[in-house]
């Protein structure tokens, strides 16, 4: 059985990827800081902050330790923020970088650390097309998830060596709670923007990560791949 | 404490080193130099190896601990010169983990 890491499982697009990985037949190991919201037999659930770097060693040294080995992470963990750049308080800030990129970095050097050991792994983040796009109101998470992308480009090629591959893929918005506050006029403004003009949806994304996870994309590594016909 | 972290590390050196085909690893002393000039390893083999020793640390004593931390990185001295520094920067892991 293949064993998935999946940051940020307890709702939105974390949870249905774990649910869509549980369906094929992975063991899944999912993390956020409320308790677990899905209930399966191959499910393993951590309550933890992902920038929390000793809990974060604990759970991927956990998950190595009980499945033999981790197959595939998916830096799913996120949090935005829609603020003018001059409303912008700083622990907002500071929180979108303490989740979105030092969470991921941590997950990031931890699981290739057990990947390492078994000379393959796939490892998947999460970009956005705001970082392309350069949203206004979104200053300060197109810039967590532009640092996201030169983590992601920089580690594939660190890492490379011991047939681990590191790419990301950037979504448009999805309907979750992440852009709940968003008004359906700067909604439809964004949507303008895209080659395909209309919201993504969590298929979208897991083709996305499936052709990332394929057996044959061994060879694809230190690629951001927008949807929605952006960038 | 610091002969059986001596002993974890040659043993992890030992075995780092039939792994990955590293001459000069199969019977390691404290003066055995590691990184750096005259070093047996290159960097990306210091960190495969840095990492094989956080995990044999978890295995034998049930620690969790993160070697290349601030402390290692600042120092004037590298811990990872040679096996002895390196033993003697895991004993000080461990006191000040416990």
């Amino acid at each position: 059985m293949k064993t998935i890491l999946i940051t940020g499982t307890r709702k939105g697009i974390g949870k249905a990827l774990a649910e869509h990985y549980l369906g094929g037949g992975w063991a899944v190991y999912g993390c956020s800081r409320g308790k677990a919201s899905i209930e399966h037999g191959n499910y393993h659930h951590f309550c933890l902050d992902v920038s929390d770097e000793e809990a974060v060693v604990a759970m991927v040294r956990s998950a190595a330790r009980e499945s033999g080995g981790i197959d595939a992470l998916l830096n799913n963990a996120g949090i935005a923020s829609m603020n003018h750049f001059l409303l912008t308080p700083y622990p907002t800030a500071r929180s979108i970088f303490e989740t979105n990129v030092f969470g991921s970095f941590l997950f990031c050097r931890e699981v290739a650390k057990t990947m390492r050991r078994l000379k393959t792994g796939r490892i998947v983040n999460f970009a956005t097309v705001a970082t392309p796009l350069r949203l206004e109101g979104e200053a300060m998470y197109a810039a967590s998830k532009a640092a996201v992308e030169s983590i992601t480009r920089i580690l594939a090629r660190e890492v490379g060596e011991w047939g681990i591959t590191v790419n990301a893929v950037g979504p448009t918005p999805v309907a979750t709670d992440l852009i709940r506050g968003v008004s359906s006029e700067k909604m439809e403004a964004l949507l303008d923007r895209q080659a395909i003009r209309r919201m993504g949806t969590v298929e979208d994304i897991l083709n996305v990560i499936d052709f990332f996870l394929d057996k044959r994309s061994a060879f694809v590594t230190g690629q951001v791949v927008y949807l929605g016909g952006v960038g | 404490m610091l002969e059986q972290v001596e002993e974890l590390v040659f043993e992890t050196l030992r075995e780092f080193g039939a792994n990955e085909n590293i001459t000069g690893l199969d019977n390691p002393t404290v003066e055995t130099f590691l990184y750096g000039d005259g070093g047996v390893l290159d960097s990306l083999a210091l960190v495969s190896l840095i990492s094989d020793l956080e995990m044999k640390l978890e295995e034998r004593f049930g620690v969790q601990l993160t070697l290349a931390d601030e402390r290692a990185m600042s120092r004037k001295q590298s811990p990872f010169r040679t096996a002895g520094a390196l033993a003697e920067f895991v004993r000080e892991a461990l006191v000040s983990y416990s």
